[in-house]
């Protein structure tokens, strides 16, 4: 795309592009990668190649589409060699996720990633203590569901059950608030 | 969010359940591959896991951010949810950066892969409780003088502490400290304290600045001045972006009243085409127009992804176009504020330095040299920072 750009005007327009786009990339692997750790790796490994590739990245296109293609394709060959997954990904799969989250990236133009997560955190900040407990040990302390069972003497299905309810309730408490804003 | 398919039949509700159970990693082989095949068939259920994969993502992000900032030496008055997140300080998530040839990279990343531990002591932006006063690590403490007041800590380490007034007024004590900085930012400028008793207003044209005992030094683009015990000055700066506006504060909550004022914005206002006015600005060479194009960005858009991005660009063009280095090491500094995990910020760390060396300020060298080598003893642009410093 620019291969006439020095180094920092490269690095620049890079992260100009893909700051704003970093959340539904991270989202987009997280819908396939169900392990939070192997995601965060996959999410290095995926950034690492869009600044690689960038010069190859037709600026006719929405950034953020091209940066999930990359990870898409990225995500799969490292799929494919590690087995991080219990069950292999279709093509179909990931091209049926690419175009929800075009959409979802569509939708969401007008509403920057520091807006939602403002949003959220001020919905975490409101739930009843108990609930705000449990969230607080699956995402802050980055348990997972056996080990909260084990931590609060229930049973996993309680637990995931549990954290089903609560992320129902926050997702509705953030589109309430944004569209409020 | 409904559950309906591409049939517009409605779903049995255990879609939902399948998606949340693969999610949180406790779905069996079958369901696993149950949900890949209803994904590939179905664009409603395709939606439904990025909505869900989404929502687990931004609550990973935000968590961790909130666990970094207790582990970087928050504020000490905390509501319990603090406090809980002080405990989770031994496995909680840290941050870490990733340089590629020539350009840093941030992403989030777990405590086992954390190659840079500086990293992790900056810390996010966070809202401090209005309700109480508020004593930092240092022993430092700041009064919020009524119930409006907004005052963020963006930066809290053994090196420095960086607080935002956006509105209100706060009475600060500050402990003196030689080695750390304390700057307290309102809007662009800045207050930055050695040890002293000050108190600073956000009013709708500026700042206004008491001290009570000891020195302090206002920042505002080229200028700056110090104060001493008994006097009181307002520095203008540019308005707050509501105040621009014209919103009275009290009008300021309300969604209707934000509507508007967004409607009153030109198109060409938004941050994308700020960002790209002022690329065209300084391909055409001419710099004036691209700083104001960055300044109505920052004004207006201070929480946007791409403020701290605008504001390094800022500092590039005053340092390199238009040499203005007092402005620029401003405008670098300010980086951080934005936010404190930018991948540019050892970037704009060490432009500061560059800043302040051709500004020909050795006292702001040393400071600002110190603070990068302390926070990147092995950092790319080490030669380069312990070179300026030489220089002085």
């Amino acid at each position: 795309m620019h291969p006439d750009l020095d180094g920092d005007a490269r690095q620049e327009r890079f992260l100009g592009l893909f700051l704003p786009e970093k959340g539904t990339v991270r989202a987009f692997i997280r819908s396939i990668v169900w392990d939070r750790i192997a995601c965060e790796d996959l999410f290095q490994e995926v950034a690492l190649v869009l600044w690689r590739e960038f010069d190859r990245y037709d600026q006719g296109r929405p950034f953020g589409a091209w940066a999930r293609g990359v990870a898409a394709k990225t995500v799969l060959k490292s799929l494919r060699q590690a087995k991080r997954t219990p069950v292999a990904v279709s093509g179909d799969t990931m091209r049926a996720l690419e175009a929800a989250f075009d959409q979802l990236a569509f939708e969401e133009a007008q509403r920057p990633a520091s807006r939602q997560e403002d949003a959220l955190r001020h919905c975490v900040e409101r739930l009843p203590d108990k609930s705000r407990a449990l969230v607080h040990l699956r995402y802050r302390e980055s348990l997972k569901v056996e080990e909260i069972a084990a931590r609060v003497a229930g049973s996993p299905e309680a637990v995931q059950k549990a954290l089903s309810r609560l992320r129902e309730k926050l997702q509705k408490c953030v589109e309430r608030r944004l569209r409020a804003a | 969010m409904t559950d309906q398919g591409d049939q517009g039949a409605v779903r049995p509700m255990g879609t939902r359940e399948l998606i949340q159970r693969c999610l949180d990693g406790v779905a069996s082989e079958i369901e696993a591959a149950e949900l890949h095949r209803l994904v590939a068939r179905d664009p409603g259920v395709a939606r439904l896991l990025a909505e869900a994969a989404r929502l687990e993502s931004n609550l990973e992000i935000v968590m961790r951010s909130d666990a970094e900032a207790a582990s970087a030496g928050a504020p000490v008055t905390m509501p319990p949810t603090r406090r809980l997140a002080r405990r989770a300080i031994g496995t909680a998530a840290v941050v870490t950066a990733l340089a590629a040839a020539f350009a840093i990279v941030w992403f989030a990343r777990s405590t086992r892969v954390a190659h840079e531990p500086a990293v992790a002591e900056r810390e996010p932006a966070k809202v401090v409780d209005p309700a109480t006063r508020i004593r930092f690590a240092d022993g430092s403490t700041a009064d919020l003088r009524d119930p409006g007041t907004r005052l963020e800590t963006r930066v809290s380490t053994a090196d420095a502490i960086d607080l935002v007034l956006e509105r209100g007024s706060a009475r600060f004590e500050v402990v003196p400290r030689h080695s750390r900085r304390f700057r307290i930012w309102v809007g662009p400028a800045y207050v930055e304290v050695i040890g002293t008793i000050f108190t600073v207003d956000r009013i709708p044209t500026g700042v206004r600045v008491s001290v009570e005992r000891g020195l302090v030094k206002v920042v505002s683009g080229q200028n700056e001045m110090r104060l001493s015990a008994g006097s009181a000055e307002v520095v203008p700066i540019a308005p707050a972006p509501e105040a621009a506006l014209g919103d009275a504060p009290a009008e300021r909550s309300d969604p209707r009243s934000q509507k508007a004022a967004a409607r009153q914005r030109p198109a060409g206002d938004e941050p994308g085409a700020l960002l790209h006015a002022s690329e065209e600005a300084r391909r055409k060479g001419h710099p004036e127009d691209a700083i104001a194009s960055l300044q109505r960005l920052l004004e207006h858009h201070p929480r946007d992804p791409r403020a701290a991005y605008a504001a390094f660009i800022l500092g590039r063009v005053l340092l390199e176009e238009l040499d203005r280095p007092r402005e620029a090491a401003a405008a670098f500094a300010r980086v951080e504020v934005l936010d404190p995990r930018t991948p540019l910020l050892q970037d704009a760390l060490a432009r500061e330095v560059e800043s302040w060396a051709r500004a020909g300020d050795p006292d702001r060298v040393r400071q600002s040299a110190g603070a990068y080598l302390r926070r990147y003893p092995n950092g790319r642009r080490v030669e380069e920072v312990r070179r300026y410093s030489r220089m002085e």
